[in-house]
């Protein structure tokens, strides 16, 4: 559950009901939160202004256009098959085997992430264990500072992430950026395919569209491309973690489904319905009338709760209030079981298909898809590694931000025969 | 030229409008938060957009099917 929103969240118009948080996210009459909005927009946008979850309507779509290039079905699938599955059997792997101790499945979660998003954004210089461990304890600061609409010590975390993220450019990024700016310049050299690779093979864009500010705009959307597939995921796959040990509690027969991915998948989806990364925020353009009758006067704020809506919409089809509970069997009408974990409409997550793979709720129409997705690949290799909660030690939540992210969460690695 | 099939599941569909956007001439976008397809021509220039649109859509609601030697 989120925590009590910050003082400067006060005045938004809330909206728990799925079908005006529906109108909300879709409609180009609400858009983005600009600076002066409040809800240390001042802050956040420090870290994201100009980039892709900043931007609104044409240009936004024109950007979309672009950096969608790098989700693609055919990337993606190269990218799972041959990256992604190693790379988690590979940190299993270096798992102390004699230890006995917990390991804390955040922080761990976190070192794989950092590994993937190496090859997504295009980071170099990480291929060390002390790099990786300087890159984590800075990226963590500074991850929280592309955050901070969330935060209740805006101007602390901010201080931070911005000492982090000097650190961050000066010995990962600079040299990152560097490096690809002279593959581009070698016609015979082969470009990697990521995030750094592609902005500046549109840097002309940027420069068209910002000016001055391209350097920092192209860093900006580094910035919203590294949290999110890191911290947020790493969050995420924590959450499900969490539920499903304890669903399984309760019915030990489903055990054996682990080694399904389908089921895997749905168990993701309805957790991270349970477990959002916070609620959204839009700015309404005109007054609007939302279809439950609710007011928003133009200007105005509209804050979404799409915990609450995702819950509410759960409940409808059986018990009121049943869908604040986790079951990988419940299905909603119509509706996927993520319900808005990933937002809707033009702001809808980028990297959707990456998380959760292929087709949804259709598989028998896409036959050869064979995408899990990184959220089902990882949870699969961490229970056939006998991933389990430590009894008595239950994960904590964070108190530093309204999101619900987890401050620390111990599990056991029993191995493959627990 | 051998026919395009596309595809929509509507369950999925976020209504980004991406797809109408790149391929106006085959998606629309409904009141009721639908995408619909209409029945493609298979011209070369058209599959390169609906194959655009395939590959935008973040919930991979759409599926498009077409002979390689079309």
């Amino acid at each position: 559950m989120y925590g009590a929103m910050p003082q400067s969240a006060s005045g938004a118009v809330h909206v728990s009901n799925y079908e005006d948080a529906l109108y909300v996210l879709r409609s180009p009459e609400f858009r983005p939160l600009r600076k002066e909005a409040g809800f240390n927009m001042a802050y956040q946008l420090m870290f994201t202004g100009g980039a892709l979850i900043d931007l609104h309507g044409k240009e936004h779509f024109e950007r979309r256009r672009i950096l969608g290039s790098l989700f693609r079905r055919a990337t993606l699938e190269e990218y799972e098959s041959d990256y992604l599955a190693p790379a988690v059997r590979e940190a299993i792997a270096d798992l102390d085997a004699s230890s006995t101790d917990p390991v804390d499945l955040l922080v761990f979660t976190w070192r794989i992430m950092i590994r993937l998003m190496v090859r997504l954004v295009g980071v170099d210089g990480l291929d060390t264990p002390e790099a990786e461990e300087r890159f984590a304890e800075y990226f963590r600061d500074f991850e929280h500072g592309t955050r901070s609409r969330f935060s209740r010590d805006p101007e602390e975390t901010v201080a931070k992430a911005l000492v982090s993220r000097s650190i961050l450019y000066e010995e990962f990024l600079e040299a990152s950026w560097a490096r690809r700016r002279a593959i581009l310049a070698d016609a015979n050299a082969a470009r990697p395919r990521d995030v750094l690779t592609l902005l500046l093979e549109h840097e002309d864009y940027y420069r068209d569209k910002v000016g001055d500010r391209a350097a920092e705009v192209m860093n900006n959307e580094t910035a919203a491309f590294m949290a999110a597939s890191i911290g947020s995921t790493a969050n995420a796959i924590c959450g499900a973690v969490y539920e499903i040990d304890r669903w399984l509690q309760d019915h030990p027969e489903d055990r054996p489904k682990l080694l399904d991915s389908e089921f895997l998948r749905t168990c993701f989806s309805e957790s991270i319905r349970l477990h959002q990364t916070g609620p959204l925020m839009r700015q309404a353009a005109e007054d609007v009338r939302l279809p439950s009758g609710t007011e928003v006067p133009a200007q105005a704020v509209a804050l979404i709760d799409r915990l609450e809506a995702g819950i509410e919409l759960a409940s409808r089809a059986s018990q009121p209030g049943s869908g604040q509970h986790f079951d990988p069997y419940r299905t909603i009408d119509g509706v996927p079981q993520y319900v808005l974990a990933f937002g809707q409409g033009p702001h809808m997550c980028i990297g959707r298909q990456m998380v959760l793979g292929g087709h949804y709720t259709q598989p028998e129409i896409e036959e050869t898809d064979t995408r899990v997705g990184l959220a089902v690949t990882v949870l699969s290799e961490y229970f056939r590694a006998g991933v389990r909660l430590v009894p008595d030690r239950a994960p904590i939540i964070s108190g530093h931000t309204i999101r619900e992210t987890w401050a620390e969460f111990p599990v056991y690695f029993a191995g493959p025969s627990a | 030229m051998k026919p395009v099939h596309v595809e929509v599941d509507t369950t999925v569909c976020a209504l980004s409008g991406y797809c109408a956007e790149i391929a106006g001439e085959v998606f629309e976008l409904r009141d009721d938060g639908v995408v619909v397809a209409d029945t493609p021509a298979a011209d070369p220039e058209l599959l390169a957009k609906l194959l655009e649109a395939e590959s935008l859509c973040p919930t991979g609601a759409i599926q498009v099917r077409h002979s390689r030697s079309s």
